[in-house]
């Protein structure tokens, strides 16, 4: 019953801060954010970044996010055009006094390099996590398409799975493979004896589809009050449970559960396994360092 | 390949990530306040001090338009504290403590998306004031190393005494590092190591070690683990204790 009521208390206060932050956006123009959503989508975008770097695995795909971040970058880079141009014309015109139009052009320089250099931190930090997140797919496509797959009807909208890749990156990933199977075939799959050409080929001692490694070594930060993955650990019997009895595909399943129960405090710094952590982090709780 | 790193943070990278903290800036000129990516700056008026990301501050400083106060921590005095924290022998287990969090916002609820807005809780290099002049002098924050060595290299002259701060700097990482090696000694397979108060590029600098090791000891007890969890898996199935032995005998066929 307390978790209930803490929960409700939460939202409840949670929808006054929006209420009044979408009160506050309101009196602005509408084309303009807020301050602190801006502030809070760059630390977003930076732990995104961050988080997809360390992990071993594929993180949920935050679109919403990177729609609104990509806007952004668009917006500014429409207005660094702009200013460049509009700085073009300005020297063309004639300046009324000397020393003030040099030190106005130098400041419209100074501004101008500010606004690139921010752009060119921005896009590598997007071009650097959608290369991390196409790293990990192509290591592991076979895999992820498996996932993908999984959903019986293909909802766009759908949360759990198609969540974790973009309609993007499910086109490319689909393409990708096509293209290497294809390769494969032409170089020395055709060779091959009739039952042994698939390359998601699960029976047998070992299976050809291989997960990402979940047992990776991880450094997480504490950011919750308190956190503990007992939950995970149960869920993560239960998947073994299913594993094995279902499709007896254990690679996959055996490993993604957590397995060692944890108990973290807010600001502690631990070295532990990918799956032990892997549900406090997509929950926010946890930090990749 | 997309992109051939391992998994974490290449040390260019926890460098960038710290050109992101704030710092106080002196300004020599006027400068508007600008709408970045990041959030808006504020407007500098000389000789007012205002808080900027460090990467611009660098870049002004490299214009001579800007001198960089340095943080509180980053002096001789900060600094020799915390090395007689360090290096006293009563502390030989732990590091030196980071700043303290404030409180945690606790908007997070079981149901929100991974990476919403509203469940965001800011930590470093988005901890306010972790740099700035007004944080705390006798506490390291995350990203020290990084931070102590861009402002000596651009900003030297800034610094009361940038010699002493340097050896301190050194005599500090030395410290760190061989405790951080000392810990070595208890990484297992399973469990979690414990590191409170590590800083970034130290993480960066130990993480290949320590992932290959874990790995490494994974793969030795790989056996011993799996026939542990073909244990589990039959006294789950099983039940009460009963053996799987099946009778033949037993089937009978009408």
């Amino acid at each position: 019953m307390d978790l209930d009521i803490s929960d409700i208390l939460a939202d409840v206060s949670r929808h006054n801060h929006s209420q009044s932050s979408y009160a506050n956006s309101h009196s602005h123009s509408h084309a303009t954010d807020s301050d602190t959503d801006i502030f809070t989508d760059h630390q977003l975008l930076t732990r995104a970044w961050t988080s997809e770097r360390c992990a071993p695995d594929l993180l949920p795909y935050p679109t919403e996010l990177m729609d609104r971040v990509m806007s952004r970058v668009q917006a500014q880079i429409a207005r660094i055009e702009d200013l460049a141009s509009g700085m073009g014309d300005g020297q063309l015109a004639s300046v009324p006094g000397g020393a003030g139009g040099g030190a106005g052009t130098q400041n419209a320089n100074l501004v101008l390099s500010i606004l690139q250099t921010d752009l060119s931190r921005t896009q590598f930090v997007v071009r650097s996590f959608l290369r991390q997140r196409l790293a990990k797919m192509t290591k592991h496509a076979t895999f992820y398409l498996g996932l993908i797959s999984k959903v019986p009807n293909q909802n766009q909208d759908h949360k759990s799975l198609s969540g974790h890749l973009s309609t993007a990156e499910v086109q490319f990933l689909r393409n990708h493979q096509a293209l290497l199977s294809e390769f494969y075939d032409v170089s020395f799959l055709s060779a091959f004896p009739a039952g042994l050409r698939r390359l998601d080929d699960t029976s047998g001692g070992v299976s050809m589809v291989e997960g990402p490694d979940s047992g990776h070594a991880v450094v997480v930060r504490c950011l919750g009050e308190m956190w503990a993955n007992a939950e995970d650990v149960e869920r993560g019997v239960e998947e073994r449970e299913r594993g094995v009895q279902g499709d007896g595909d254990r690679e996959g399943g055996a490993g993604a559960g957590a397995s060692v129960e944890l108990r973290m405090r807010r600001g502690e710094v631990w070295v532990v396994r990918w799956r032990d952590v892997r549900g406090g982090v997509e929950r926010g709780d946890l930090e990749l360092l | 390949m997309a992109l051939p790193l391992p998994p974490g943070l290449t040390p260019s990278e926890v460098g960038f990530l710290c050109e992101m903290e704030l710092v106080t800036v002196i300004p020599r000129q006027r400068l508007e306040g600008l709408e970045l990516l990041g959030g808006p700056t504020q407007s500098l008026n000389p000789p007012f001090p205002a808080p900027l990301p460090l990467w611009l501050a660098l870049l002004l400083k490299r214009q001579k338009r800007a001198n960089i106060s340095p943080p509180p921590w980053l002096s001789v005095e900060g600094l020799s504290s915390i090395l007689d924290f360090e290096t006293d022998n009563r502390t030989a287990e732990v590091f030196s403590p980071a700043p303290s969090l404030p409180r945690p916002t606790g908007f997070g609820l079981p149901h929100d998306e991974y990476l919403s807005q509203d469940s965001l809780e800011f930590s470093p290099p988005f901890l306010a004031d972790s740099s700035t002049t007004r944080s705390q002098p006798n506490a390291l924050p995350y990203h020290w190393l990084e931070l102590g060595h861009l402002l000596l290299t651009h900003a030297s002259d800034d610094f009361d005494d940038p010699d002493t701060v340097r050896r301190l700097l050194r005599d500090l990482r030395e410290v760190r590092m061989s405790k951080l090696r000392k810990g070595f000694r208890v990484l297992d397979a399973g469990a979690g190591v414990k590191m409170n108060g590590v800083g970034g590029m130290e993480i960066a600098e130990v993480r290949g070690f320590v992932g290959g090791v874990v790995d490494g000891l994974r793969k030795i007890n790989r056996s011993r683990e799996e026939s542990r969890k073909d244990r589990e898996a039959e006294e789950r199935e099983n039940g009460l204790g009963g053996s799987s032995y099946q009778d033949d005998e037993d089937d009978m066929q009408l």
